[in-house]
């Protein structure tokens, strides 16, 4: 064989491999790019309330510091609230270490009926890095307000017992403190939320 | 022995076989599967009740009510979340479950809401549960206590 057409193979060949790597890299940065959750990317509202050890929580001063998870509903939901808890607790696990920075925020929208005390109790039993709030109801109204989440009271049976109905959509807040995703009820998977934390860390 | 006593021995053998291992509690009545009944969060004394309920009665029937042991109260929801993400619950009177059909209570969807728990509930294995449908009656299980 010819030295040019040694040299011509060779070329080829090289051709072939970048071409292969330009479409696998682009493949893999639009990977990068995309994530499970819906793209919101707003700056996220600050707010101010108490969490379930009855201690104020500044949003504004840990705005920035991790990645929030962010939920809202009641602990009077038999259904989906813990069922929601129990998968950001999952998303939690999935992460091992990394889950010291990510944080869950479960907020309530039954203010009267979830004090500190029953937050208190009701929290812990999911997972350590779950941080319930509280506040008044026009506390609880501004915050829902901020962030567009829509919830009322179902028709009351009594002065302790009733329905509520609420966005049961997950958010996430990046280190930047933007609220960049929305995780939609048939979005809320343990491992979709983990793999989106993963290219955010 | 003539021919008319042969088939009826072996019609006979046929029906003691199909007896024997479609017999009881299966055939004609209304089976349940997979009960649980989610541990209770602290601080809480609701909790969610889950099952498959198989009508292989001839009939069509409907479940109307259900009790669970170290509860005051069960009452049957439905879970919705409507076109806007709103999810909420609705108290269903009854459950319409067709002859030969399966009913599936889930999470996010039907479930039982279990109200009123009281204490020690978590420290069991089991939970007994009766159901009582239209026609049929009413039905016992016992019901696993899972966490979440």
């Amino acid at each position: 064989m010819k030295k040019s057409s040694i040299l011509s193979i060779a070329f080829i060949a090289l051709i072939g491999c970048l071409v292969v790597a330009l479409i696998y890299g682009t493949k893999l940065l639009k990977e990068n790019e995309s994530f499970n959750g819906e793209l919101i990317n707003r700056e996220a509202p600050v707010f101010s309330l108490t969490d379930h050890n009855g201690f104020t929580f500044d949003f504004g001063k840990h705005k920035g510091e991790k990645i929030f998870l962010m939920n809202f509903g009641y602990t009077s939901c038999p259904d989906v609230c813990p069922t929601t808890l129990a998968t950001l607790r999952n998303v939690l696990v999935n992460l091992g270490e990394k889950s010291s920075e990510v944080e869950v925020l479960f907020i309530t929208v039954d203010p009267e009926r979830d004090d500190v005390e029953k937050l208190g109790k009701y929290i812990p039993y999911f997972h350590e890095g779950i941080t319930g709030l509280t506040g008044t109801s026009d506390e609880i109204e501004s915050v829902t307000g901020a962030y567009r989440i829509f919830y009322f009271k179902e028709e009351e049976k009594s002065d302790t017992e009733y329905l509520m109905s609420h966005s049961p959509s997950v958010y996430l807040i990046d280190k930047e403190g933007n609220l960049l995703l929305k995780y939609p009820q048939n979005k809320i998977d343990p491992e979709l939320i983990a793999k989106d934390i993963r290219k955010l860390i | 022995m003539n021919l008319y006593s042969l088939s009826v021995f072996i019609f006979m053998s046929f029906f003691i076989i199909s007896c024997n291992t479609d017999s009881g509690e299966d055939k004609n009545s209304i089976v349940i599967t997979e009960a649980r009944v989610r541990e209770v969060p602290g601080g809480s004394d609701i909790t969610a009740g889950y099952m498959k309920i198989e009508n292989k009665t001839p009939f069509d029937d409907k479940l109307l009510n259900v009790k669970c042991g170290l509860s005051q109260n069960v009452q049957i929801h439905e879970t919705y979340i409507d076109e806007e993400d709103i999810a909420g619950m609705r108290m269903i009177k009854s459950i319409d479950i067709p002859s030969g059909e399966i009913f599936e209570l889930k999470p996010s969807g039907y479930h039982l809401m279990i109200m009123g728990i009281e204490k020690g509930f978590n420290e069991k294995e089991k939970i007994k549960c009766e159901l009582d449908f239209s026609k049929y009656g009413k039905v016992m299980v016992e019901a696993n206590i899972t966490g979440f």
